[in-house]
Parts: structure tokens; C-alpha cells; sequence
């Protein structure tokens, strides 16, 4: 059985990677064939919940993600709508999660991607990941625990599906509702039908072998066990290796596509991303998937991953290639303080039960 | 610790379910069982119980998986 889902984690890296790199050939922008974080930014930015102009789209590999992700649960049988586990909190610490992303410019899949092109600010990136795991794992072990989920009514895992086959309909109608960025990185995209075929690929394979980076990194520290990061290291090599091939991978900092050089809040945007990232036991890839598979939990991290983005465009709080904002950075110091403070209260609470 | 000791890790989120059958392996208790209720809770407590090369069966019901984890 080991064996088996070491296998179903190397395929799944191998086709996100391979993914990846096809998207951006067929016009997503560089080292971003996939992002969850930024292309979840750009549907909101689709459906108006921002005026960023330059990040409005929706991206048909996010519908695919929730839709590959619905149909192997449904056919599988592992279709088990449930939910209640503390949505107010996983709402909240997704938001900041997503502030987190968009101060470094990536979720942790596109911190991988941005590394294997050579961009150097995502190994700064990923250091603040991994050190932002620590103080989430830590609680972990001390108890904290966001509760238990219930079985819910089966309409509410049709829910997220049923948005997702809405979106996809928008996507391909265009209707003059939905705002479709003429300039910047949302208008760099791949055609619709590969969008979707690479996402729906991705959600298939990534429900199966439960992929999460954090996830990966987590089990690393807290049960000794680094099966499930070699998802993300798969996703690493096969990348890095399309890119050497075709000639895009260029290694340092200055000069990367969609990424700023500002060291200590790609470290700290990353950490955020990274802390809240395991207190809601998974990243916003798992989030997503999850809640294609009917798990409610993971559709309210989703939601909360979308206002967030929404705030950041709205606030300033994201980052461009001139760096990060002055909001941007006091949202993230608001982030860990917020982040801290519901950890802290939940294993008190836990302890004194 | 009594043989009925039971681990309800049922509708607990990732990596609580691993972490409390963690717990429970290092109580030196003879057997115990581990509730679960889903898909992903049910392959990880498995993968953590193969690991450490404690025997067990596991029982489906509708709703839940239980692990019966046997004494070293």
C-alpha cells in the first residue's frame, strides 16, 4: 500500500510538473503554469470583487482541480460530504494565507515552479515556509485542533462542483459580467481546453494521493515520514529539467518573472503562508481539492482564499515586481498576530476541556 | 490503560488522526482502537501502523473505519 501511494505521488508531481511547464508554452505566464494562490486571485478579480485590472481571469485549471477532484470522489465512493470543523477559523486563517501568497507573489506549488526556473527568491521563500511549519506543528503537538467535522447533507458537497461548472460556463460564454484582464498576467493564458485539461488531470490525480506541500514538510517534522513530500520533489526535478531543456531556466534573484527581490517579506509572506497553512492541515492546493470532494471545510478555506485576495487587491497588501507594500507588510505582521492568537486560545481551550 | 482503550480520531482534519494513534502507540497500551471516518485519515493511520510494524485489522461500517490495533 506504501508503495502504491509513493507511485501515485511521483505521477502526480510528474503530470503538475509536465502541466506547468505546457501552460506556460501555451501562454500562462513564466513560472506560473499553475499557482492556486494567483489564479484563484485572478477569478476574483473575474467576478469583481476587486478593480485589479491586470488579474482578472478565470482560470479553468482551478475548475478542473475541484471538478477531477468531485468526479474520482464520486467514482471511488470517497464522495462523503462533511463539514463543521471550526469554519469561522478556517476562513479567517485562509484569508491571511492568501495575503501571505500574494506578498511573495506564489502559493507553495508556485514557489516550487519559480524555484525550478531558477528565481532564487523562492529558496528565500521556502526557507520562510518551512520555518513558518515549525510554530504550526508545534501547536499541533501541544493540541490544538480545529475540532471535529460532521457528516453534512450530500447538496452541500454538490455545491463547490456545481459553482466550479458555473465558472467554466462563464469562462467559455465570456459574458460581458465577467471581467477579462486585457493587459498583465491575466491575459497570459493557456487555451481553455488545455487550462482545463491539465487542471482536471491535476484534480484527479492530487484527490488520490492527497499531494500537499505542507503537508510534505509537516510529516517531515512531526512523524518522521517524507513520503508525501515527494510530490512536491518530483514536481521539483521534472520542472527543473523541462526548463534546462527548453532553455528557461535562468538562476538569481534580480530580473524573475512575476517576483520581487525584497528577501525578508518573501521570507515572511512564505512563512504566513506556511504557518496557516498548517493550522487548516493543508495548502490551498489540498483546500481546493478538498473541497471538489464534498469536504466543506476545505470549500470555506477556498472562500476565505478568495476574500483575501480581493483584500489584498483592494488594500494594496499584494506585492508587484517593485517589491511588497507598506500595507502588504502590516497585513502580514497582522496575519501572524491573528494566526497566533487562534492557536494559542484553541490549545488553551483544549487543555482546559 | 484497560484493553478498550479507543482512539476517536473520527472528523478530525489532517495530521490529527496520525498524531493521536502516535499517542496512543507510545502509551504502551496492549491493544486500542482507532476510530476514522475519512478516506484520508483511514491511509494514513494504516501507513503509520505498517510502519511501525504493529499488527491490526480494520472493520468498515457505513459511516466509519476502525482500526483494531493488536498487542505488539
Amino acid at each position: 500500500m506504501h508503495g502504491k501511494w509513493v507511485k501515485n505521488l511521483v505521477v502526480t508531481g510528474a503530470v503538475i510538473g509536465i502541466g506547468a511547464v505546457l501552460l506556460t508554452a501555451a501562454g500562462n505566464p513564466a513560472n506560473m503554469g499553475i499557482c492556486v494562490a494567483c489564479f484563484i486571485r485572478d477569478i476574483a478579480g473575474a467576478l469583481g470583487l476587486d478593480s485589479a485590472v491586470v488579474v482578472q481571469y478565470i482560470r479553468p485549471e482551478v475548475l478542473g482541480f475541484i471538478l477531477g477532484a468531485f468526479a474520482i470522489a464520486m467514482g471511488t465512493g470517497e464522495f462523503r460530504p462533511s463539514g463543521g470543523s471550526s469554519p469561522l477559523i478556517r476562513f479567517t486563517i485562509s484569508f491571511f494565507v492568501m495575503i501571505g501568497a500574494l506578498v511573495f507573489l506564489g502559493c507553495p506549488l508556485r514557489m516550487v515552479l519559480r524555484l525550478a526556473g531558477g528565481d532564487l527568491n523562492a529558496l528565500v521563500g521556502l526557507a520562510g515556509f518551512i520555518v513558518g511549519i515549525v510554530p504550526g506543528a508545534v501547536f499541533l503537538k501541544k493540541g490544538f485542533s480545529l475540532g471535529r467535522a460532521q457528516p453534512q447533507p450530500t447538496a452541500s458537497g454538490y455545491i463547490m462542483p456545481a459553482v466550479a461548472l458555473l465558472l467554466l460556463i462563464f469562462v467559455i460564454v465570456a459574458p460581458s459580467f465577467i471581467k477579462f484582464s486585457e493587459t498583465g498576467p491575466g491575459s497570459m493564458r493557456a487555451p481553455i481546453a488545455i487550462a482545463l485539461g491539465v487542471g482536471l488531470a491535476v484534480g484527479i490525480l492530487a484527490q488520490r494521493s492527497r499531494m500537499c506541500m505542507a503537508g510534505g514538510i509537516r510529516d517531515i517534522f512531526l512523524i518522521r515520514n517524507g513520503s508525501l513530500f515527494l510530490g512536491y520533489a518530483t514536481v521539483f526535478v521534472v520542472v527543473l529539467v523541462l526548463n534546462l531543456v527548453l532553455g528557461k531556466f535562468s538562476l538569481g534573484f534580480a530580473n524573475q518573472p512575476i517576483a520581487h527581490t525584497d528577501s525578508l517579506w518573501n521570507f515572511l509572506g512564505m512563512a504566513l503562508v506556511g504557518f496557516g497553512s498548517i493550522l487548516v492541515g493543508g495548502c490551498p492546493l489540498r483546500q481546493v481539492v478538498l473541497a471538489g470532494e464534498g469536504n466543506a471545510d476545505g470549500a470555506i478555506c477556498v472562500a476565505g482564499l478568495l476574500l483575501g485576495a480581493a483584500t489584498a487587491h483592494n488594500f494594496g497588501l499584494a506585492s508587484s515586481g517593485a517589491g511588497p507594500t507598506t500595507n502588504g507588510m502590516i497585513a502580514v505582521i497582522i496575519g501572524f498576530a491573528v494566526l497566533t492568537a487562534i492557536a494559542v486560545m484553541t490549545v488553551t481551550k483544549r487543555r482546559n476541556a | 490503560m484497560s484493553a478498550s482503550t479507543i482512539v476517536d480520531a473520527r472528523g478530525l482534519s489532517c495530521p490529527e488522526p496520525v498524531l493521536l494513534t502516535q499517542q496512543a502507540l507510545g502509551r504502551d497500551l496492549a491493544t486500542f482502537t482507532v476510530l476514522v471516518s475519512s478516506p484520508t485519515a483511514r491511509d494514513n493511520v494504516d501507513r503509520l501502523l505498517q510502519s511501525v510494524g504493529r499488527r491490526f485489522s480494520l472493520e468498515a461500517d457505513s459511516e466509519d473505519w476502525r482500526f483494531l490495533v493488536e498487542a505488539p
